[in-house]
């Protein structure tokens, strides 16, 4: 098992590399997004899943990539586990779990729905030697808006796992826990109540964002067409988190004029998302990448023409890819098309969003 | 690439075939689109009043007639057209067809009715029943079956569907193909290594409340078998022995638990064998019992096949009972040590005691088989048989007398080496074989099952069959049946005159008396 001095040492070039805005880097990314794709057992209002996709396959994965991404785990910050579906539900997820366990120094996240975090998953992630930080994906407080959110009928389910996890933690336990709510017009009403739940199943925080839009018929889930609601109900969410004291992280405010500046993005420095086929998935608003580390070594597509391009266009000072992002430029969000996700649409079929 | 999976009749309707439920969600984790189509049930759920016992296990024999289905397809045409309306509304490129003995005519029928309404869709047969290679021969000669798999195809099929969009399948192996004229075969595929990354089941198209059951699901979490029993054609589909973890098999029930609601609280494994590492059965009987899937109030059963073995020991049996093991299903098929070394079978019968005892000390209810007239039994092996049913009587729920009493089935050790048994060459048949010195012949057997179920009628011991005709129709019919075989028809007739006395209904049987007297007749005359 390396050290933690290749981790520490990647870090810190990583961040001389990135205060320097250098382009082609000698640093590794300190943080891995795997996309591990797997079945779901929810139908949510929300979702980006099609039709078909192909899941994730720890024996091919190490296979081919094992060796080229080696030196980049061992050297990460953090892992963490991504996709369509439900994480836990892939068949043989423990021998999936166990590969990224092997590099212990790493900070591992991944979300869940909760229905399959079961006392069994959450014993065994608590006594890897890894820490972890889950997030479970609930956007409810209780059965009714949860039946609603995700069109299944585990809530209850979820609870007993939840308990289990509290008291996994109330006793030493190493496994950090967030909630997400992800704020719609359909459940932005539970946020607050959604907060006091949170609280008593002993969250470390509370995480709510926006919904992206994948399909045309999700245009109304968006709050971007109840900017006051969603602002007041964002801020007694705030007020009521600082009340019992939990962490709580709440997307930017629709129409304010203090807007924080555009900050120079840092995540094509400091990050890399890999899904199985090998491809580069870039960041949700980004175009595609067309890289892929399937045929080609790992520096030669880090330092590759897709990341150095952003790399230059960033240290050249073109913001113009924060446009439509509100986690760089918060202003962004007044623009209904940083709500949709445009990777794979024409024109015709964003202006079709748009206009509804 | 849209694949559309079938399961025609005649098959359970209890649970969702498993095969289909099984390739769905291996095709939809290959990123295929998949839909399952079960006319089986369909039809069975809106069966009209003429055809209402059709799926009455005793009338299988219905649908192993091509002209019977035939006939049936014909009959509910409008309703058959409707489902393969539904079916091509989804678009799909390829269709695979789950088949077996019991639905390769309807599933020939219903394969030409889609290609006449979609001539570009192709269509893969696959199923056990293409072991048999004959049955691949036949398959082609239908004319509407483009493919078959003989073999496991979680992953060969989605295969399949991605080499026709690519538009060649010559590097994709295990496929039989025809081009209409030609039978080619692309090679041998290996089995699949790890059966834990197996996807689960996907009831997404065919969900478990639309079956007879709704709280029960099958599961097959192991292939093949530990042993290789002389009699067995079984295991010869599935090489070796293959099987999920305990810890696999929990998080599949877990996942369904979570999905299909609580009142799934019934699994019957349909492995050959449960017990075959015995390592796996105690980390899932400990798991269920330590995590026991949500809500722990509706505990969940299970029940499964298993062999005789020493790691089945007190410990482990309580496990399984606390863990949710309803029955245990064993094939105990003699209780003479030296029958049960020439079926190659690896215990004794004190163990098997020993074993049946624990089980029902903590409430699992047992049931065991039995065979008749294996090569080389004498009556006073036979005896010991029934000495051993008197003794594990107290701890056994019921048993099954195998009512072909041991017959030689293809692809068998015995089917391939009846010298070495001591069988009759060359054979005439496999339910009437006979040994060389004349002692073990079908009517022996016969009598042996029956004095066998007259003892455990005696003792009050339950005895199932699976056939619901009583001993002696059963009698009448099959030495009827054997002896028309050897041309013996003043015997023949004799007994099923005296199955007409019981039964004077009968069809079939009414028919075949009809057909020896004109036998007799023609004969008569040459
Ligand atoms: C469970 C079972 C049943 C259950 C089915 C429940 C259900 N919901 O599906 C029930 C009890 C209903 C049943 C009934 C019958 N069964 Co049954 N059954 C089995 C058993 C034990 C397991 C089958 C199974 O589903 N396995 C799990 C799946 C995943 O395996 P699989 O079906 O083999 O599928 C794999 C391959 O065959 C192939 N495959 C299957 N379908 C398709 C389709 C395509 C397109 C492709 C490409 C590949 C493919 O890929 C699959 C995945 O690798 C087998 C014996 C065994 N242990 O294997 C016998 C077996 C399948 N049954 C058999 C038979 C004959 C019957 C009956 C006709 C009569 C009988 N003698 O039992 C009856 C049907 C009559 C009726 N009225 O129902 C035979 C079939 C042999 C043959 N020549 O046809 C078998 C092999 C037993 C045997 N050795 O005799 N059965
Ligand atoms: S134990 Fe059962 S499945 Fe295994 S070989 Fe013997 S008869 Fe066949």
């Amino acid at each position: 098992m390396p050290g933690n001095n290749k981790v520490e040492e990647n870090t810190k070039l990583n961040q001389e590399e990135y205060a320097s805005r250098k382009i082609v880097l000698a640093s590794y990314p300190r943080t891995v997004f795997v996309q591990m794709d797997s079945i779901c057992n929810q139908d949510c209002l929300f979702c980006s899943r099609d039709a078909a996709y192909s899941h994730f396959d720890i024996d091919e994965y190490r296979e081919r990539y094992g060796r080229k991404l080696q030196p980049v785990f061992e050297r990460a910050e953090s892992i963490i586990l991504t996709g369509s579906g439900e994480l836990l539900a892939l068949p043989g997820i423990k021998e999936s779990l166990d590969y990224f366990n092997g590099f212990a120094h790493a900070e591992k996240m991944f979300a869940t729905n909760g229905s399959t975090l079961t006392p069994k998953m959450a014993d065994y992630i608590n006594d890897s030697g890894n820490r972890y930080t889950i997030h479970v994906s609930l956007h409810a407080s209780n059965g009714d808006y949860h039946r609603m959110m995700t069109k299944s009928g585990n809530f209850d389910l979820i609870i007993e796992n939840l308990k289990h996890l509290r008291s996994l933690r109330a006793n030493g336990g190493n496994v950090r826990l967030n909630m997400v709510f992800l704020l719609t017009a359909k459940n932005i009403d539970n946020l607050v109540e959604f907060v006091h739940f949170a609280k008593e199943y002993g969250a470390d925080s509370v995480i709510a964002y926006y919904n992206y839009i994948y399909r045309q018929d999700q245009r109304d889930l968006s709050c971007f067409f109840i900017k006051e609601k969603t602002n007041d109900i964002l801020l007694k969410a705030g007020e009521t988190a600082s009340r019992v004291g939990m962490r709580i992280t709440l997307p930017p405010k629709f129409g304010q004029d203090n807007y924080r500046e555009k900050t120079l993005c840092g995540e094509a420095w400091s990050q890399i998302m890999i899904n199985c086929s090998g491809d580069i998935i870039t960041c949700d608003v980004a175009g595609d990448s067309r890289e892929s580390i399937l045929n080609k070594e790992f520096m030669d597509v880090w330092n590759g023409e897709y990341f150095t391009g952003i790399r230059k266009k960033l240290a050249d000072g073109d913001t113009s890819c924060a446009k439509y992002c509100f986690r760089a430029n918060p202003a962004a969000v007044n623009d209904f098309r940083s709500h949709i996700i445009t990777r794979g649409k024409t024109e015709d079929e964003i202006k079709k969003v748009i206009e509804g | 690439m849209k694949v559309a999976l079938l399961q025609c009749p005649v098959w359970g309707t209890r649970e969702p075939p498993l095969a289909v439920v099984q390739l769905s969600g291996c095709l939809k984790a290959q990123g295929i689109e998949t839909r399952s189509f079960d006319v089986n049930n369909r039809l069975y759920k809106r069966r009209e009043e003429s055809y209402k016992n059709l799926w009455a296990w005793e009338q299988s024999m219905f649908w192993y007639s091509k002209d019977n289905v035939k006939r049936f397809f014909s009959d509910i045409s409008g309703t058959v057209e409707g489902y393969a309306d539904e079916i091509l509304a989804f678009g799909p490129a390829l269709a695979g067809f789950s088949v077996a003995a019991s639905s390769y005519h309807f599933s020939v029928e219903m394969a030409k009715l889609l290609k006449r309404k979609d001539k570009n869709m192709k269509v893969c047969f696959g199923g056990q029943l293409f072991l048999d290679k004959r049955n691949i021969e036949k398959a082609f000669g239908e004319s509407c079956v483009d493919y078959v798999i003989a073999h496991e195809s979680d992953i060969a099929l989605g295969e399949l569907a991605r080499a026709l969009e690519k538009g060649n399948i010559a590097n994709c192996a295990g496929i039989h193909r025809s081009d209409g004229t030609r039978v080619s075969f692309t090679g041998e595929r290996k089995s699949l290594k790890n059966l834990d990354k197996i996807p689960y089941m996907d009831f997404s198209d065919l969900r478990i409340e639309d079956y007879d059951d709704s709280r029960h699901i099958m599961m097959m979490a192991s292939r093949g078998c530990v042993w290789n029993c002389a009699f067995c054609s079984s295991r010869a589909f599935w090489p070796g022995y293959r099987y999920m973890s305990g810890e696999r098999i929990h998080q599949e029930i877990s996942y369904h638990r979570s999905l299909q609601k609580p009142d799934v609280s019934h699994i019957d494994f349909a492995d050959l064998v449960f017990n075959g590492n015995i390592d796996r059965v105690r980390e899932f009987a400990k798991l269920m019992v330590k995590y026991p899937p949500f809500p722990a109030s509706h505990k969940m059963q299970w029940n499964a096949n298993a062999i005789i073995s020493p790691g089945l020991d007190e410990e482990t049996l309580r496990l399984m009972a606390e863990s949710g093991c309803q029955r245990l299903f064993f094939g105990i098929e003699s209780g003479s040590q030296k029958v049960l070394n020439g079926m190659k079978k690896f215990y004794s019968p004190e163990l098997a005691l020993d074993v049946i005892r624990n089980a029902s000390k903590y409430g699992i209810k047992v049931t065991c088989n039995f065979m008749f007239g294996f090569p080389g039994e004498t009556e006073q092996d036979f005896d010991l048989t029934l000495d051993f049913v008197k003794q594990a009587a107290p701890y056994v729920e019921r048993v099954y007398p195998s009512r072909t009493y041991c017959s030689l089935e293809e692809s068998s050790y015995l089917h391939s080496h009846p010298e070495e048994y001591g069988i009759r060459t060359p054979l005439s048949h496999h339910l009437y074989w006979e040994s060389n010195d004349g002692t073990n012949t079908y009517p022996v057997r016969l009598k042996r099952c029956q004095r066998f179920e007259l003892l455990c009628r005696e003792i009050g011991l339950k005895v199932d069959c699976g056939v619901k005709t009583t001993v002696e129709l059963d009698e009448y019919f099959n030495l009827g049946h054997y002896h028309e075989f050897k041309k013996e028809y003043d015997s023949a007739l004799s007994y099923y005159d005296s199955y007409r006395k019981l039964d004077p209904e009968n069809e079939v049987v009414n028919r075949k008396i009809e057909e020896i007297l004109k036998n007799m007749a023609g004969e008569a005359q040459r």
